[in-house]
């Protein structure tokens, strides 16, 4: 966990919650300069007569844009407590966001897009200068701007939010009753004074006025003298209410109460256990009639009681998201692979949660494949980060917010089409390389035939079955077998058509390349 | 493999069970009737639409005599004008279509359902309940459960563009959102698959089939020796995914997909999807889509946002039943349209950047090109109060209205239901699993 592919991993993951990458493609700075001048930089980023460079504004708007994640990142790789994502006094720039806010941070490398320093944002309301009411992930410019105010909301949908994203919490469960549209029509104050509103009100408006320092309309705008609607519940947390004169910092006393509530650390949980399985957490089973309803309930009460267990540890290592992890991987939850005897079917609802056989995310399956065979689909850029991202069930953080987790034909045929292109690639590059510096075929050379190399080449596809399979297999494994007959049969036909002059004899252009892009075609045939 | 083998290994995968190539004689072709969805996301207002007010607390946009209404037949609208001065680029001009012009066009083949108490005032709540019926519950998009029912083994049953794309587990969704990328997935062995004069393969075809058999042997060994639930289901889903990949190049796609000025990007979108799921339908293909077009959570400036998505909502609806007219199966199309919710009562403000507000009670539209399927055309059933537009009760046979304790307000789970037994698909098993208990209104006749 000290990699840079397991911080972009935590991005996707986080992402998945905070929906903020809507704005990596573009945006970031048209959210943060909705006609104020709180960010006198933003206008040279604007400036028509004067125009920065295209790839300056690209790294400037990712930079602004990646903001909540890259707290999130900074957090975990420096193993400092998890409750920092809601309670840090800081957020983190880049030399390029910390230009655009005005930022003074001392940056190891000012050409570094990746370097992340820890500072404070500044705004001058009426010739004074006010420091930002840093509540970590809260009070991101990018968090304020996803999950909007208006006149009318009045930060309830934030507050919504605060639930859902840090206390595992879905308040719209909490009114299982239907809205009666007459309801509330005998009282003035129907939100407070009416027992059918007020059931989810005195839940959700006291945290919403928590974000009473922020603008209604100008989503990040930090309100000198913040004011409060009198005939909303008062802010505050569970029932306590939140001291008046914290009201233009409130968000920041919000954050220390939802840190330390039990539900943060569970929520935490249950955040990486899906990361790391592709499943929510198991649901208190409702339906007393099912005929496995003991079964279902023994599997929740035993992922529960783990949950906890792990939530547990997480606070007592001063909150370290890694402990979650390493905990959960650990699990039969994470690792089971099989059980040796087949289950009756209320046995299988006992085991329904354990072991994962998830679907990769593309951004996942992206990772895979550069990381097995050193080519990446589609060259510099990546097919599964661009045309087939939302084919194959990934999400754009603005229209499509959900990941599609079970495969459909589509997708099987996005993986269909990357392991002919890839494969195409990959195979004829490999050969190319030192066998010292072969990532596929370090025990065999392209001109090795089956009539008389059986053995080196069993033994290069049980090289391969761990690599790109994650099998250590036997060589006398029948899988090895079923392979090595594959090879053999494919091997002979191509013979036959090279013989036919069907197919060509050379290992085509990417054979030739060193740096191969696989959305181009090598050896190829004509039907 | 035999065709018992294929279904053991599909079992307990929890999706509906596909045949692979070799072990079914023929797939047919789904021949309908198809089902599109419609979501104005964003929470619509009625009142500017199918359920008009009198100018006032509600209206403050056009005029409305409930005694000399702006109608076509039953169906009263909403007469708002649309000026140019809606969008900024002259060329959008054409793709917003007037309440007027869109309801003379349809009325005749349309349902409108007025009242609909969504009983909710959320976004994802409202989402859910219009789409599914539930809104409480992981139960099926409408037409992910007809799919699943009616044809579950077609690769590209159930296409979301958006909307509420829930299935209850029982069927994929698909995706689409590009001719070119289609183009490449339905032969994925073609290296150009947009050159119709090209036939090169990545790798011969005897090679790429070999390898595509091996997979599934290999897959199914796997799973045969799998005792794991959730490893076993996925692996069951994998196999059943990839049976029916040759039929993908059967889709006969559209040499280019619409394109519309820069600021109509959302409505662009939802043309795009239109062409592409009628490609699917007419493949025989698909079963079922959703389309999406938002920008109606308008808490401000209602008076010019809310009347132009509406306006190019009704474009939208008119490019559906156009394209669907253009590859004749128009008349065996059902188009629900629909919202998370209402919005209302009033307006939030005095001025003129002043919305309108989350409100429980909503509409709901049906269009058919044969309108027998709908039960006739020129409906409408429910309505709301005039003063405080609170839904009015029905008589749940004759589907009058009526005002007395009687009355029966209508929701979501009355249309779901009609709605099922409308598609004939009510006593299947899955929609006993998602089951729906309330009244049977025969409002689909």
């Amino acid at each position: 966990m000290t990699e840079d592919a397991f911080y972009a991993r935590l991005t996707d993951v986080f992402n998945d919650t905070f929906l903020t990458d809507m704005y990596y493609g573009g945006g970031s700075l048209n959210n943060i300069n909705a006609g104020t001048p709180d960010w006198p930089n933003v206008a040279k980023y604007f400036d028509k007569m004067n125009p920065m460079p295209d790839d300056q504004k690209q790294r400037i708007h990712r930079a602004v844009a990646r903001e909540p994640l890259d707290l999130i990142n900074y957090i975990v790789r420096n193993d400092r407590p998890f409750t920092e994502i809601l309670t840090a006094d800081y957020t983190v720039f880049t030399p390029d966001s910390a230009f655009i806010y005005g930022v003074a941070a001392r940056f190891e490398d000012p050409n570094d897009p990746t370097e992340l320093k820890p500072g404070v944002l500044k705004v001058t309301r009426n010739g004074k200068e006010m420091t930002y009411p840093h509540a970590g992930v809260l009070t991101s410019p990018m968090w304020l701007n996803r999950f909007p105010t208006t006149p009318t909301n009045r930060n309830r949908h934030r507050a919504r939010k605060v639930y859902d994203q840090f206390l595992a919490t879905d308040v719209l469960a909490l009114a299982s009753q239907a809205i009666d549209p007459d309801a509330g029509a005998a009282f003035a104050n129907p939100t407070r004074d009416d027992a059918t509103c007020a059931q989810c009100h005195i839940t959700i408006d006291p945290i919403a006025g928590a974000f009473q320092m922020f603008d209604k309309n100008n989503q990040e705008f930090l309100l000198e003298k913040p004011t409060w609607y009198p005939e909303m519940f008062a802010p505050g947390y569970q029932f306590e209410l939140m001291p008046t004169d914290q009201s233009a910092t409130g968000v920041q006393w919000l954050a220390q109460k939802v840190a330390n509530d039990p539900r943060f650390s569970l929520s935490a949980t249950y955040k990486m256990y899906q990361a790391l399985t592709g499943e929510e957490p198991a649901r208190y089973p409702t339906n007393a009639a099912a005929p496995d309803y003991m079964q279902q309930l023994a599997a929740w009460e035993t992922q529960d009681t783990f949950m906890r267990a792990v939530a547990a540890e997480f606070v007592a290592d001063d909150h370290n998201l890694k402990t979650i992890i390493v905990k959960l991987i650990l699990s039969p939850y994470y690792r089971g692979v099989n059980v040796a005897n087949e289950p009756s079917e209320e046995h299988k609802a006992e085991l329904a949660h354990v072991g994962t056989g998830r679907l990769s995310t593309p951004e996942l399956l992206a990772k895979k494949v550069m990381a097995t065979t050193g080519v990446r689909w589609g060259g510099t850029g990546d097919l599964l980060n661009g045309e087939y991202k939302l084919l194959y069930g990934g999400i754009d953080s603005n229209a499509i917010t959900q990941r599609l987790t079970s495969i459909n034909q589509l997708m099987a045929s996005v993986a269909q089409r990357m392991a002919v292109e890839v494969s195409c690639s990959a195979t004829a590059f490999d050969f190319t390389k030192p066998v010292e510096e072969r990532l596929l075929f370090p025990l065999v050379e392209a001109t090795d035939s089956p009539d008389f190399q059986e053995s080196k080449i069993k033994a290069n596809i049980q090289h391969l079955h761990l690599r790109m399979l994650g099998e250590d297999l036997a060589i006398d494994d029948p899988e090895i077998e079923r392979t090595y007959d594959l090879y053999r049969e494919t091997w002979l036909a191509g013979a036959q058509n090279i013989a036919d002059t069907i197919e060509g004899k050379g290992s085509g252009r990417a054979g030739r390349r060193r740096t191969p892009t696989p959305a181009r075609p090598c050896p190829t045939s004509r039907s | 493999m035999d065709r018992r083998s294929f279904l053991k290994i599909a079992a307990g995968t929890g999706l509906a069970v596909a045949l692979p190539r070799h072990a079914r004689a023929a797939l047919p072709p789904y021949k309908g009737p198809f089902y599109v969805m419609i979501s104005a996301r964003g929470g619509w207002d009625p009142v500017y639409l199918c359920d008009p007010k009198p100018k006032g607390t509600f209206n403050r946009h056009y005029d409305y005599d409930p005694a000399d209404p702006t109608a076509v037949g039953d169906i009263h609208y909403a007469d708002i004008p649309v000026p140019a001065n809606l969008v900024t680029d002259p060329l959008s001009l054409p793709y917003m279509m007037k309440n007027a012009d869109f309801f003379a066009k349809y009325a005749s083949k349309m349902v409108v359902i007025n009242g609909l108490n969504m009983a909710t005032n959320n976004h994802d709540r409202g989402v859910v309940t219009i789409w599914s019926g539930r809104g409480d519950g992981n139960y099926p998009n409408f037409a992910a459960l007809v799919a699943a029912t009616k044809a579950p083994e077609h690769p590209l049953a159930f296409i979301s563009g958006g909307g509420y794309s829930g299935t209850g587990n029982l069927i994929p969704v698909t995706r689409l959102n590009s001719v070119a990328s289609f183009r490449k997935l339905a032969e994925p062995n073609r290296v150009n698959p947009a050159d119709p004069n090209n036939t090169t393969t990545y790798l011969h075809q005897d090679t790429f089939d070999r390898i595509a058999a091996a997979q599934q042997e290999r897959l199914a060994a796997f799973k045969a020796k799998q005792n794991l639930p959730k490893i076993e289901a996925a692996a069951g889903q994998l196999y059943l995914a990839r049976g029916n990949l040759d039929l993908l190049s059967s889709v006969a796609l559209p040499d280019t997909l619409i394109d519309l000025p820069n600021e109509m990007g959302d409505l662009e979108r939802m043309a795009q999807q239109t062409q592409l799921a009628m490609a699917a339908f007419t493949a025989g293909l698909a079963v079922g889509v959703n389309l999406e077009i938002g920008g109606f959570d308008t808490h401000a400036n209602h008076d010019t946002v809310q009347v132009r998505q509406l306006a190019k909502l009704n474009w939208g609806i008119d490019y559906v039943m156009s394209q669907a007219a253009m590859a004749g199966i128009d008349s065996n199309l059902v188009v629900m349209v629909g919202s998370d919710f209402g919005r209302g009562k009033g307006y939030n403000g005095m001025d003129a950047g002043s919305g309108k507000d989350h409100w429980p009670v909503s509409s709901a539209m049906f269009l058919s090109g044969n309108p027998g399927l709908i039960g006739g055309g020129g409906r409408v059933i429910g309505a709301t109060t005039e003063a405080e537009q609170l839904p009015i009760g029905i008589d749940p046979d004759t589907l009058e209205l009526d005002e007395s304790e009687d009355g029966v307000v209508l929701t979501a789970p009355h249309v779901h239901l009609a709605l099922r037994q409308l598609a004939g698909v009510a006593e299947s098993p899955a929609a006993k699993k998602f089951g729906i208990i309330t009244d049977m209104l025969p409002l689909f006749g």
